[in-house]
């Protein structure tokens, strides 16, 4: 499986929920519903990665980045 | 372009350069009409208060393009579309026209209209005069004094700043009796700070303006807190945290956001171009660090990485005290939304640590950020303004650097007075 974020586009703010039941259905696991700014994270496998894009109220699919600050005593910050 | 008076500079290469002049008048004057006096006919105004007759309109000629050989002899010149005339009156007419500005009548204002030059090539000797080297005294660190936040009469009181980070030090002593909202969005974790990144972070946006014991550090110190830890005590977080809690800050009426972290990867992420762009229609804008990847000693000049790189979100480089830029500043990139907006304080940064340590000096973009972000606080006390609108101040107000675009935008943020 590999962490996703999926951006639902401006049409379909309102019915986020039944974007992210079709993502579900697509084989996405859906671990968040972010209604405010419409966002949808969760995992897939890489086969089924691209077949989320063409979900009705996909903007994007991307894969999740992870980031990492230094240790407290690194310079810089 | 046009200046005042004498061009600076005379193009000789020495770098020298007159003081200010003696403004070269013409003789004539420039009336500005108020919005009212403008819809009433300025011609009519011109011709009842000041008795001047022969008066030339812009809108007399093909595509408003008025032929200034023609009207030599007018008395007056107006364009309608600015609310503008050049007058040429006796002084008697004159002081007709002074007395109409006087009052709430059609007249704004007048000035005499001054002769203007083409720009040469020179250094303006204030600018240099300015860059001075800023240091922490006893009573306030170099940033604040550079940004004008201790000038300032705003602390941002209603103002709700979030700092997206590592947490916070919820038993730091400097924050007793403030408002703090702290939610965690690591899993597992409280929102207690194990790292010391968010705590600065936290001191410089929103830190007490006396605090007990030391200099003042802090910019907005009436503003409400809102502590979102995305960030784990070992300094990492995904995407999904991160996400959750601008959604949090944006539900919770957070009018500013600051996040002093970000990705080493050239490509704008959809997702941050999206909720970045979401969040300014809400009326929060987000602020975050540029990216510390640069060394500029070593010929290597970096570039902004997200969520810095989304055209919707503030990225902020960083300045060290004598208001040059610093070594490991990221520099703008070629992706849509990849440059460096504005500037702030980001070496040799004086803030609070969690106890009982209680302060410490960072350096890095992560550390300019969060003076954006608490002086975005500021005005937007003093404006009420939000979202784009804040956004607008801020570039507006910066203080022009003699440094390129490229590194720091608009230049250093400026708290409002």
């Amino acid at each position: 499986m590999i962490a996703i974020t999926v951006t639902v586009d401006a049409d379909h703010l309102d019915d986020i929920e039944a974007v992210g039941a079709a993502l579900r259905l697509r084989g996405m696991r859906v671990d968040q519903v972010l209604h405010t700014i419409g966002i949808i994270s969760g995992a897939v496998g890489e086969d089924e990665h691209a077949l989320l894009e063409s979900v009705p109220g996909v903007q994007s699919v991307e894969t999740e980045n992870v980031v990492q600050i230094p240790p407290p005593d690194a310079n810089p910050q | 372009m046009i200046s005042h008076g004498n061009s600076y500079g005379d193009n000789d290469g020495d770098n020298t350069l007159a003081a200010p002049s003696e403004p070269e008048v013409t003789g004539s004057h420039v009336v500005v009409f108020t919005e009212g006096g403008n819809r009433t006919d300025a011609a009519q105004t011109l011709r009842d208060v000041a008795g001047l007759s022969d008066v030339a309109r812009s809108t007399e000629f093909e595509s408003s393009a008025l032929d200034l050989a023609e009207t030599q002899a007018a008395d007056a010149v107006v364009f309608d579309e600015l609310g503008i005339a050049v007058v040429t009156a006796d002084p008697d007419q004159l002081a007709a026209l002074r007395a109409a500005e006087a009052g709430d009548g059609p007249v704004l204002s007048i000035e005499p209209e001054l002769m203007h030059y083409a720009l040469s090539i020179g250094t303006d000797p204030r600018v240099q005069a300015e860059v001075a080297s800023f240091t922490d005294t006893a009573d306030l660190t170099w940033g604040l004094h550079a940004t004008n936040v201790s000038a300032s009469a705003c602390g941002g009181f209603g103002v709700k700043v979030a700092v997206l980070d590592t947490g916070f030090d919820l038993a730091h002593p400097d924050f007793e009796n403030r408002a703090i909202t702290a939610q965690s969005f690591v899993p597992g974790a409280a929102a207690q700070d194990g790292h010391g990144h968010g705590t600065h972070c936290v001191g410089t946006a929103c830190g007490p303006k006396s605090p007990s014991g030391t200099r003042r550090y802090g910019v907005a110190h009436k503003a409400d807190i809102f502590v979102g830890k995305v960030l784990s005590d070992q300094g990492r977080g995904a995407d999904r945290g991160i996400l959750a809690g601008i959604e949090w800050a944006i539900v919770n009426g957070c009018q500013v956001i600051s996040m002093s972290l970000g990705a080493n990867v050239e490509a704008v992420s959809v997702a941050y171009e999206t909720v970045g762009s979401r969040a300014l229609a809400s009326g929060s804008l987000i602020v975050a660090a540029a990216g510390n990847n640069a060394n500029r000693a070593a010929g290597n000049m970096g570039f902004v990485g997200p969520p810095a790189n989304s055209p919707s979100i503030m990225a902020v480089a960083a300045i060290d005290s004598t208001l040059g830029l610093a070594n490991f500043s990221a520099r703008s990139n070629p992706v849509i939304g990849g440059q460096i907006d504005v500037a702030g304080p980001g070496v040799g940064v004086f803030s609070t640590v969690p106890v009982p340590t209680r302060y410490g000096t960072k350096s890095g973009t992560s550390m300019a950020a969060p003076h954006v972000a608490g002086i975005a606080a500021l005005w937007c006390e003093a404006t009420g303004r939000t979202g784009t609108d804040l956004w607008a101040v801020l570039t507006q107000q910066a203080r022009r650097l003699l440094l390129p675009s490229l590194d720091v935008g608009s230049g250093l943020i400026q708290a409002p007075a």
